[in-house]
C-alpha cells in the first residue's frame, strides 16, 4: 500500500510539475503574480532616472527604429555618460552605478581599474515571445511614427497620461508606440511587462489596423 | 546491479521532475546580454534576397536585391542569369540610389496654367485627377478623327511592357517609337543585311580564341557590356589546354576596351570598313578562307575576280598616305611595317580559330556606317564563324522569344525620324505627346531642335518619370513612376545567350511613404479600359505577365518546370526567369555578302565626310559614353558621379582628351578649361592631355550638361544654377548615315580654343610622389619616414 502511495505522489508531483511549466510557459509572465513586479536586475537601473533626463527611447535602445530587435545598449554606451556621473561623488556612493562601473573596468570614482576586467552585463529578460514568432520592431515604429498609425499613437500615449508636444515631436512619437505595448516605461522604478504579448493580442492589433494576418507574417 | 522495471520508472520519473523544475528556475533564454563594447552600427535583422531585373541600362541584367525590414540594401547579380551569369557593373549597384533619391518625384504635377512651358511651376494634383485629364485628352483627340496625332516615346523596350505600349498606341490609332540617344541603328541594318537576323547575336567572345573588335567598347558600354566582361575574363584564361584568346581593337579612341586589348590600332575616325576589306584581301590572297566562302563572296566570279575588286584595298595601298583609301595609322608602330601589321593580324585572325570579328560605337556611327559594319562583320564568313552553337565561339544567332508575339529586339528611330517629329511638332501635326523614361531633348542634337518644337507646337506633353529633368520639365503632366525594384515587369534579353530565356522582373520592396508612383503599363491599362479600347490584355501588367508565364507553363521544358502554375510562378519569379539551353536558333547563315560589289561602290560611298572646321587646332571629335554615366542617365546620381573613369580617372567633370605634343603646341596643360566648337555650338571640356590620343582626335564623354536635374544629393557640389559639365551631343553636327538615316554621332569636326581658366579635373598626380633618390640615405630616409 504504501508503495503504491508513494508511487501515486511521485506521479502526481510530476504531472503538477509539468503542468505549471506549461501553464507559466503559456502565460510567459511570472508563475501566477510571483515576481509581477518584474525581476530584479543584476543593477537597479531606474528608466524613470533616465527617461526624465530627457533621454530617449531610441538613444540607448538603438536598433529599434532599424532593426528586428530594440537591443540594449553596450557597457561602452552607458559610459558615454557614465565616466562623467560617477558612482562616488562627495564621499557618498551610488551602489548601482558603481556595480555598472565595475562591468566596464572601472572604480567608483571612473578611474581605470586595473584589477576588474570589464565584462558584459546579464539582464533578466523581462519580455520574450516564443521561438516560432518572428517580430521586428522597425517596420511597427515605421507604421506608428510614420505611417497611418501615427494618430493611434498619439491616442494611445495620451490616454496613459504620456505628455506629448503638439505637433508632437518625433521621438515623443517613438516614444508614444513604444507605450502601446510596453507600458509607460517613463514611470516604471523596475521594467515589468504590462501586455500579455499572446497571438490573440498580436492578431487583435493586426486586424484593427488593416496589417496583415497571415500566418506567414509572423510565423516564418 | 540489476533494474527492475519498477525502478527505472521511479528514476525516470525523477530525472523528469528535476529537469522540469530546473527549467523553471534557470533559464537561459531569459537573459540579454549588454556586450561591453558597442557593436559598429550593427543592425540585427533578417536579410532576403529577391531576383530581379537591373534597368539601369539597356543591358537588363538579372540581380539578386538584398532586402532587409523591407528595404533594399544591396544589389549583385544573379548567379543563375545566362546572360551576366553573377556579374553585376557599378551603375547596376547605384540603382539603390535612384531608389532612394531624395529628389525622387513624390506626387503627379500639372503645369501652372498661365506659365511658360519649361519654367517648372506645377500644380500637385491627384491621380485621380490625372486619369481624369489624360481620359478626355485622349478621348477628345480621338473623337475628332486625329488619334494619330498622339505620339508615345519610349526608351527601346522589350518584353510585355514592350507589348502593352505598342498594343495600346495600335489599339488607340496613336504612334510609338523608341528613342536611343547615340543609336545603333546603323548596328542593327548591318547585322540584318550581312546575317538577315531581326535580333541581334549573341557575339560569344568567351570559346572564340582570336577576337578582332573595331571601334566598339564593349568591356564598358557597348551593347550588353557585362555579358561580353564576364566571357572577356573567360577568354582571358588559359590552362587545362585552353590557349589564352588574343585581342587586337581598331579605333581612334584609347577606350577601355583597347587598354584591354593585346594591341590597338590607332586608325583614323569612320575608315574602319577600309580595313576590314584589307584584311579580307590577305585572307583572300594568302588561301586562308574557304575556298567555298570565296566564292559565294565574289558573287560567283571567283577568287581571282575578288581579289582584283579588293585591289585598291591591299595593306601596301592603304598605308599610304597619298592614296584616297589612307586609313591614318601611324607608318611603323614598335618597329613594325604598318602593311605588315595588316597582314600579320589577317593570318593570325584566319588561323587562331574560332575568331570572331565585332564592330560598332564610333565604326558605325559615321555617314559610311553601315559601309563600315558590313565590311568588319563580313569577314567572320571568312573565318567560319558565323551561325555557330553556344559554347563554340563565334557569331551565334539568337532563336525568337519562346512567347509568340513578344517583342525581343530593342529597335529605336534613327535621326531622321526625330528630325520629321520635330517638323511635325513645330506644325502642330502631334497634339498629345506621351514620353516613358527618355530625354530627347537631351539627348539630341540641338541642331534637331526639339526644345523648339516643343515650344513652337505646344503639344500636351504627358512624362512618366522618377526625376525632374530636361525633357520632363518641358512637360504639361509629371507623372511619377515606380521605380524597376517597386515594379513588375519581364525581359528577352538581347542579346540573349543564344538560347531561349525570359528574365522576370518583380517589386522587392514598396515605394517610401511620402511617395505615390504609380507603374507606367498599370496607367496605360487603366486608361485603355477607361476609354474601352480593345487592347486584348488582361487589367493588371501583373496579370499581363502571369498570362505570358502560363504560355512558359504550357511548354513544359526548360529550367523550370512544375505541377501546378501557381508553383511555376513562384520557381519562375525566385529564379529570375526561365530559360532552355536546348531551343537553339535553328536559322541557318545566310549567303555571304557580295564583296566585290562592296568594293566596287563609289569611293564616296567607303569613305567617311564630316562637318565642322578643318585646319589648324581643328579636330576630329569622337564623343563616347561614360563608364558610369552612360548616356546621362546616371548623372543624378554621386556614386556614379564619384566612380572615377577607368582611363583618366577624372570624376563629376567633363574632359576632353587630347594628344599631349599637340597640347603642348597650343599651350595648353592639364586643368586648363577649352572650348570647343562645332558649326552647331560650343561647350567647354577641361583638358586632360592623353598619351594614347592620336594627333587628329580628341574624345569627350557624354552624361553630363543636364540643363535639369534633380540637384538636392547634388547641391554640395554645384552652385545653384549651374550646370554640371558639358553635353557633346548638343554641338554634334546632324551629319545623317547613308542608307540608315542614322545619326553619324562621330562625324562631327571642333576647333579647339583655351578660355583661359582652369579646373582641377582630378587629383590623381596632382600631388608629386615622394623623390626616391637611389643613394641609400634616401631610402633610409623614407623608410624611417
Amino acid at each position: 500500500m504504501v508503495s503504491l502511495a508513494l508511487g501515486g505522489l511521485v506521479v502526481t508531483v510530476v504531472v503538477v510539475l509539468v503542468l505549471l511549466y506549461i501553464l507559466r510557459a503559456w502565460w510567459s509572465t511570472p508563475l501566477f503574480g510571483f515576481g509581477a513586479g518584474g525581476p530584479d536586475q543584476p543593477i537597479a537601473f531606474p528608466h524613470t532616472v533616465h527617461v526624465n533626463a530627457g533621454i530617449q527611447c531610441e538613444f540607448c535602445h538603438r536598433s529599434v527604429t532599424k532593426g528586428d530587435a530594440a537591443t540594449v545598449p553596450a557597457v561602452q554606451q552607458c559610459l558615454f555618460c557614465h565616466k562623467t556621473i560617477v558612482a562616488e561623488v562627495d564621499g557618498q556612493t551610488n551602489p548601482e552605478i558603481a556595480k555598472l562601473l565595475a562591468y566596464g573596468g572601472l572604480d567608483p570614482m571612473g578611474k581605470e581599474d586595473p584589477s576588474t576586467v570589464p565584462e558584459p552585463i546579464d539582464w533578466e529578460r523581462v519580455h520574450r515571445l516564443p521561438d516560432h514568432v518572428q517580430f521586428a520592431h522597425e517596420p511597427h515604429l515605421r507604421f506608428f511614427t510614420q505611417g497611418d498609425g501615427r494618430g493611434q499613437a498619439v491616442e494611445k500615449a495620451r490616454e496613459l497620461g504620456v505628455d506629448l508636444s503638439d505637433p508632437p515631436k518625433p521621438s515623443e512619437l517613438v516614444e508614444a508606440t513604444c507605450t502601446i505595448c510596453h507600458g509607460k516605461v517613463r514611470e516604471m522604478e523596475k521594467v515589468k511587462q504590462k501586455r500579455r504579448l499572446k497571438m490573440g493580442d498580436c492578431v487583435d492589433c493586426h486586424r484593427n489596423n488593416d496589417a496583415p494576418t497571415d500566418c506567414v507574417t509572423c510565423h516564418y | 546491479m540489476k533494474l527492475s522495471r519498477r525502478d527505472f520508472l521511479k528514476w525516470a520519473s525523477l530525472s523528469g521532475v528535476g529537469a522540469v523544475a530546473c527549467g523553471i528556475f534557470r533559464e537561459s533564454e531569459m537573459r540579454i546580454q549588454s556586450p561591453v563594447a558597442m557593436p559598429e552600427d550593427l543592425v540585427t535583422g533578417q536579410d532576403n534576397w529577391y531576383s530581379t531585373l537591373c534597368c539601369q541600362c539597356p543591358e537588363r541584367e538579372g540581380v539578386l536585391i538584398r532586402v532587409i525590414e523591407g528595404r533594399a540594401k544591396k544589389v549583385r547579380g544573379n548567379p543563375l542569369y545566362p546572360t551576366n551569369q553573377g556579374k553585376q557593373s557599378a551603375r547596376c549597384e547605384a540603382g539603390l540610389q535612384a531608389l532612394y533619391h531624395p529628389d525622387r518625384l513624390t506626387k503627379p504635377m500639372l503645369r501652372r496654367e498661365g506659365t511658360e512651358r519649361g519654367s517648372g511651376h506645377y500644380w500637385q494634383i491627384e491621380w485621380d485627377e490625372v486619369m481624369d485629364i489624360l481620359r478626355d485628352r485622349l478621348r477628345a483627340l480621338r473623337n475628332n478623327n486625329d488619334a494619330s496625332a498622339m505620339l508615345m516615346v519610349t526608351e527601346p523596350l522589350r518584353g510585355h511592357l514592350g507589348l502593352v505600349v505598342s498594343r495600346f498606341a495600335q489599339a488607340y490609332g496613336g504612334r510609338h517609337l523608341a528613342f536611343e540617344p547615340m543609336e545603333q541603328t546603323a548596328l542593327r541594318v548591318a547585322i540584318k543585311r550581312v546575317f538577315g537576323q531581326d535580333i541581334l547575336p549573341d557575339f560569344d567572345i568567351e570559346n572564340t580564341h582570336y577576337l578582332l573588335s573595331f571601334g566598339a567598347d564593349f568591356l564598358s558600354t557597348w551593347v550588353s557590356p557585362v555579358h561580353y566582361a564576364r566571357g572577356y575574363g573567360q577568354f582571358r584564361q588559359h590552362g587545362n589546354g585552353k590557349e589564352r584568346g588574343t585581342h587586337v581593337h581598331v579605333d581612334p579612341r584609347y577606350s577601355m576596351t583597347a587598354a584591354n586589348a593585346d594591341e590597338w590600332i590607332p586608325i583614323s575616325p569612320g575608315r574602319e570598313g577600309i580595313l576590314a576589306l584589307s584584311i579580307a584581301h590577305v585572307m583572300v590572297s594568302s588561301d586562308m578562307a574557304d575556298p567555298g566562302v570565296v566564292q559565294a563572296m565574289s558573287g560567283g566570279a571567283g577568287k581571282a575576280a575578288l581579289l582584283s575588286a579588293l585591289d585598291d584595298f591591299k595593306p601596301e595601298n592603304i598605308v599610304r598616305k597619298d592614296n584616297p583609301l589612307y586609313i591614318g595609322i601611324p607608318e611603323r608602330i614598335r618597329g613594325e611595317d604598318a602593311d605588315a601589321i595588316i597582314k600579320r593580324i589577317a593570318q593570325e585572325c584566319a588561323t587562331k580559330r574560332p575568331s570572331l570579328a565585332i564592330g560598332g560605337g564610333e565604326a558605325g556611327a559615321h555617314t559610311n556606317g553601315l559601309f563600315n559594319l558590313s565590311a568588319i562583320y563580313a569577314l567572320n564568313y571568312l573565318v567560319g564563324s558565323v551561325g555557330r552553337k553556344p559554347g563554340q565561339g563565334g557569331i551565334v544567332f539568337n532563336p525568337p522569344p519562346p512567347i509568340e508575339g513578344l517583342p525581343a529586339t530593342s529597335t529605336a528611330g534613327s535621326l531622321t525620324n526625330w528630325i520629321e517629329i520635330a517638323e511635325e511638332l513645330r506644325a502642330k501635326r502631334i497634339k498629345v505627346l506621351m514620353l516613358r523614361g527618355v530625354n530627347p531633348v537631351y539627348g539630341l542634337p540641338d541642331a534637331v531642335g526639339f526644345r523648339d518644337a516643343l515650344n513652337a507646337g505646344d503639344p500636351f506633353v504627358v512624362s512618366f518619370s522618377s526625376f525632374m529633368d530636361d525633357t520632363t520639365r518641358m512637360s504639361d503632366l509629371v507623372l511619377p513612376e515606380r521605380s524597376y525594384l517597386e515594379e513588375w515587369g519581364d525581359d528577352v534579353p538581347e542579346p540573349g545567350p543564344g538560347y531561349e530565356m525570359v528574365g522576370m522582373q518583380q517589386p522587392v520592396v514598396n515605394p517610401l511613404p511620402d511617395l505615390d508612383p504609380r507603374s507606367y503599363p498599370d496607367v496605360l491599362l487603366a486608361l485603355s479600359q477607361d476609354l474601352g479600347l480593345d487592347d486584348g490584355l488582361p487589367n493588371t501588367f501583373r496579370d499581363v505577365l502571369r498570362q505570358g508565364a502560363q504560355r512558359l507553363f504550357e511548354l513544359n521544358r526548360g529550367s523550370v518546370r512544375a505541377p501546378t502554375f501557381e508553383a511555376f510562378w513562384n520557381r519562375l519569379l525566385q529564379q529570375g526567369g526561365w530559360w532552355d539551353r536546348d531551343k537553339l536558333s535553328v536559322a541557318s547563315p545566310p549567303a555571304p555578302p557580295d564583296l566585290v560589289e562592296l568594293a566596287q561602290r563609289p569611293r564616296e560611298q567607303h569613305l567617311p565626310s564630316f562637318q565642322g572646321p578643318t585646319g589648324e587646332d581643328t579636330f576630329h571629335l569622337v564623343p563616347f559614353l561614360s563608364n558610369s554615366l552612360l548616356d546621362g542617365r546616371g548623372a543624378n546620381l554621386p556614386w556614379l558621379q564619384a566612380a572615377p573613369d577607368p582611363l583618366t580617372t577624372v570624376t563629376w567633370q567633363t574632359w576632353i582628351e587630347i594628344n599631349p605634343q599637340v597640347a603642348k603646341r597650343m599651350g595648353l596643360a592639364e586643368a586648363d578649361v577649352v572650348k570647343v566648337e562645332s558649326t552647331e555650338g560650343s561647350i567647354e571640356a577641361i583638358v586632360y592631355p592623353h598619351p594614347a590620343v592620336p594627333p587628329n582626335v580628341v574624345g569627350i564623354p557624354v552624361g553630363q550638361g543636364h540643363q535639369v536635374t534633380g540637384i538636392r544629393l547634388l547641391q554640395y557640389a554645384t552652385k545653384d544654377g549651374e550646370v554640371r559639365g558639358s553635353n557633346p551631343i548638343s554641338i554634334l553636327a546632324p551629319q545623317i548615315g547613308r542608307e540608315t538615316g542614322a545619326l553619324a554621332w562621330a562625324a562631327t569636326r571642333v576647333r579647339v580654343e583655351p578660355v583661359g581658366r582652369t579646373v582641377i579635373s582630378k587629383f590623381e598626380g596632382q600631388v608629386s610622389p615622394f623623390p626616391i633618390g637611389t643613394k641609400e640615405e634616401d631610402i633610409v630616409q623614407v623608410t624611417r619616414g
